[in-house]
């Protein structure tokens, strides 16, 4: 089946709406698919699965992977690792947007497999073809630009948008980490991100720009002399570690008397970041606020966090937290014309509300019993909340349905309404130009429907009820092969945010 | 003794007794990254002080489900913790056995002082010891003003404490991560200092000491490098009584002092955050 839809954004009536490592442009009145621009490693990716698909099964071609492989000039691609045993560590943590192998299991027949993913091919340190998925996708406010996530080699691009749906590769800058969460800046110039292991950088939205002087960048360069070892006879005392020292030592020696010089990695980026803040836990959301004539930067993650920072150049001020959440944050949105408040959500079985500035909880609302009237759930794990002028909008991994909500004067969450989807969302829109309309990319591999893009029209004047809209997209004039995925690999894809939940396993003392 | 019988005659007999520092023994290391089993609170008005300072507990208070600060308007039901006379005020990261809290507690009988540690087994030692030094006290009210808990300071501080709530943290012999690639389990960082300036109040001191020159220098250059901290004076430095108590009544300070290691010592003041 063909890699769905898994990320939308418009600007005005044109959207944008990413499938694997390609993004297509579609007029939202009527449908007309303008322009694709697809990831260069993504395209030859995207023809060798289509061809397995043709033959059947059998192993990707090796001049396939191997030209896939050595096309990795810029970064190289982090290894795979072994199937990770039961036991909790961080790097089993199921990142967001997590990009399992893909085509090294391809035809390989079964594909029944619960979790239990066969093992072969995946020798721990042996290079897997990598998957360019892209993880996040979003619209400057000014609709010029697009700023678009490629989660396996971690990197941030920038395209400017000519108006009418083309996207132009302006920069491309490989992180350190794999980005989680972005926003672009109130005035445009900024684009602030955020990665799996919390950090948050600032970067120039146009490369060519600089935000030096406007940032206050804490990342300091640590200067300790590579010749010497860090330890010495006072600060080891076991054994075992007295002689490590040693060696260390004369380890050293011998490269002084072979007049060794060790090169210097390459561990910063060479383009502009600025290291904001950072939270010691995956950062699963991020905003850039205005309230009050001041600038906040709000950021949330896994650890029930919600924090509220000053936005540059007082990065380094955290004004308040919000705190409440149980479990796992997932999302947040704010509200437009309250800009104080904010609604959030993860694996908790509520959304919360908060006047975010004070950080005071206003209320709590369930949402479990709402997602248990559509699927025999135990848990949720929200995926997306929107906060349009018509209510707020939020789906859940893994429930085809959206809800919605508008919010009382006194502050609560009211009149849910259900709208049932044909498939389970991966994402989801509010555009109100040229008319309101609410688009939703559907899961079309696991649901086995025709359509990944969805468009819903109000069906009446308050925007509570939504119907199909006469609109639909032409899914098939994408440029060039799209992915071939099975359904397990679209479970690894894009059905990673449950598995942020914490395992609170007994500990071996 | 094995281990469990240990435990099991100290809680028979009351936990009057001194504990044993080698009952506790746990490795030196924990991963800070990893999802421990950690109790903690989900913001600092659900958490109860009251077992760790009983002494302290307002007399005479009724408990008032209706006022909960963060959870009243539409959330639970949950009586909120009782008011204490006092909040803690005096925080040590990484306490390990406890040495600098007991030195510390008779200087400043008034103020509640607390430990952190992650390794469970280490963080039972310290509330046990509290508890036998109590004991021994039963009328002077020692040792009534501190306490231990296992928590992960890098991840979970605003859940314990409010913003400029505390007027001191200690950072004393933090585990040096040697390897570079570890550099980021550093108790001191870039990103983790807005942290700790957002718990302390402006004025408030930051003090720490280590035995390992690389990281002395490492925590030096993030503190001075983070606009909320400026580095003390030598001068000032040898005034302060707290800089005596953790270069000599620590664990790892008695350690370096009989294998005649060198110690590094920098405080740092928490400053206003500026005009905004």
């Amino acid at each position: 089946m063909r890699i769905p839809y898994n990320c939308v954004a418009t600007h005005g009536d044109i959207l944008f709406a990413s499938r694997g490592g390609q993004i297509q442009s579609f007029k939202l009145q009527g449908g007309p698919a303008l322009s694709t621009w697809s990831h260069p490693e993504a395209d030859r990716e995207a023809a060798a699965s289509v061809e397995l698909a043709k033959a059947g099964s059998g192993e990707i071609p090796q001049a396939a992977r191997a030209e896939s492989s050595t096309a990795e000039d810029e970064r190289p691609a982090k290894r795979q690792r072994a199937e990770p045993g039961p036991e909790v560590e961080t790097s089993a943590v199921p990142q967001k947007g997590e990009v399992g192998e893909k085509s090294g299991q391809k035809g390989k027949g079964n594909k029944r497999d619960d979790g239990a993913h066969p093992v072969s091919g995946r020798n721990p340190g042996s290079k897997q073809p990598d998957t360019h998925v892209i993880i996040l996708l979003q619209a400057s406010a000014d609709g010029r630009h697009i700023i678009a996530v490629s989660g396996q080699d971690k990197t941030l691009w920038v395209f400017e948008h000519d108006g009418n749906g083309t996207l132009k590769e302006s920069s491309r800058r490989p992180m350190p980490k794999r980005p989680s969460a972005l926003s672009i800046s109130p005035d445009g110039r900024a684009i602030v991100v955020g990665d799996k292991f919390g950090d948050t950088y600032a970067l120039p939205l146009d490369a060519a720009d600089s935000l030096s002087g406007e940032t206050t960048s804490l990342l300091v360069k640590h200067h300790r002399d590579p010749n010497k070892p860090t330890a010495n006879e006072h600060t080891v005392h076991s054994k075992i570690n007295l002689r490590s020292l040693e060696m260390q030592h004369r380890a050293l020696e011998r490269r002084e008397k072979d007049a060794v010089k060790e090169e210097p990695k390459p561990e910063e980026p060479a383009f502009e970041h600025a290291l904001v803040l950072g939270h010691v836990s995956m950062l699963t959301g991020l905003l850039v606020r205005e309230y009050r004539g001041r600038r906040y930067i709000i950021t949330c993650d896994r650890d029930e966090h919600i924090r509220v920072t000053r936005y540059i150049p007082q990065n380094y001020v955290i004004e308040s937290f919000c705190l409440g959440h149980k479990e796992f944050i997932n999302s947040m949105a704010v509200s437009e014309t309250n800009p104080e408040i904010l609604v959030s959500g993860g694996g908790d079985d509520a959304l919360f509300v908060w006047d975010w500035p004070t950080g005071t909880l206003l209320s709590k609302t369930d949402i479990l019993s709402h997602a248990r009237n559509v699927s025999d759930v135990q848990h949720v794990a929200v995926s997306k909340i929107i906060y349009s002028n018509v209510g707020i909008f939020v789906i859940c991994e893994g429930i085809p349905a959206v809800f919605q909500w508008t919010l009382s004067e006194a502050r609560t969450l009211n009149n849910c309404r259900t709208l049932r989807l044909p498939g389970n969302p991966l994402d989801i829109l509010v555009s109100s130009s040229p008319e309101p309309s609410l688009l939703v990319a559907i899961d079309s591999v696991e649901n086995e429907v025709p359509s990944s893009l969805l468009a819903y029209a109000p069906a009446d004047k308050e925007c509570t009820s939504w119907a199909r809209s006469a609109t639909s997209f032409d899914e098939s004039a994408i440029e060039g092969s799209v992915l071939e995925v099975s359904t397990a690999d679209v479970k690894k894809l894009f059905y990673a945010i449950e598995g942020l939940r914490k395992i609170r396993i007994q500990e071996e003392e | 003794m094995s281990k469990e019988a240990y435990h099991k005659r100290r809680e028979e007999d009351g936990l009057a007794s001194r504990p044993q520092k080698r009952f506790y023994r746990q490795r030196a290391h924990a991963n800070p990254f990893s999802d421990h089993e950690l109790v903690y609170p989900s913001c600092p008005n659900e958490m109860d002080w009251s077992p760790y300072y009983p002494h302290f507990i307002t007399p005479g208070q009724v408990p008032d489900p209706a006022k909960n600060g963060h959870e009243s308007p539409a959330g639970s039901v949950d009586a909120a913790p009782p008011r204490m006379t006092a909040n803690v005020e005096i925080l040590d990261i990484g306490c390990g056995f406890g040495g600098l809290l007991m030195a510390l507690s008779p200087l400043y009988p008034d103020t509640l002082m607390l430990g952190l540690e992650i390794r469970s087994k280490v963080s039972q030692f310290v509330r046990d010891l509290i508890q036998s030094s109590r004991l021994e006290n039963p009328t002077s009210g020692a040792y009534q003003n501190v306490s231990c808990l296992r928590a992960n300071a890098m991840k979970f501080l605003p859940n314990f404490f409010r913003k400029a709530q505390l007027s001191k943290i200690f950072i004393c012999f933090p585990d040096p991560h040697f390897k570079a690639r570890k550099h980021k389990a550093r108790i001191v960082s870039a990103t983790l200092n807005s942290e700790y300036a957002y718990i302390l109040r402006p004025g408030g001191i930051l003090y720490t000491i280590t035995d390992v020159e690389d990281l002395h220098l490492w925590m030096v250059e993030h503190l001075d490098a983070h606009p909320s901290f400026e580095r003390i004076s030598k001068e000032e430095e040898e005034k302060d009584d707290c800089v005596r108590v953790m270069s000599t009544e620590t664990e790892e300070s008695k350690k370096v002092e009989r294998n005649k290691g060198p110690k590094y010592v920098a405080l740092f003041r928490r400053l206003e955050d500026p005009a905004w």
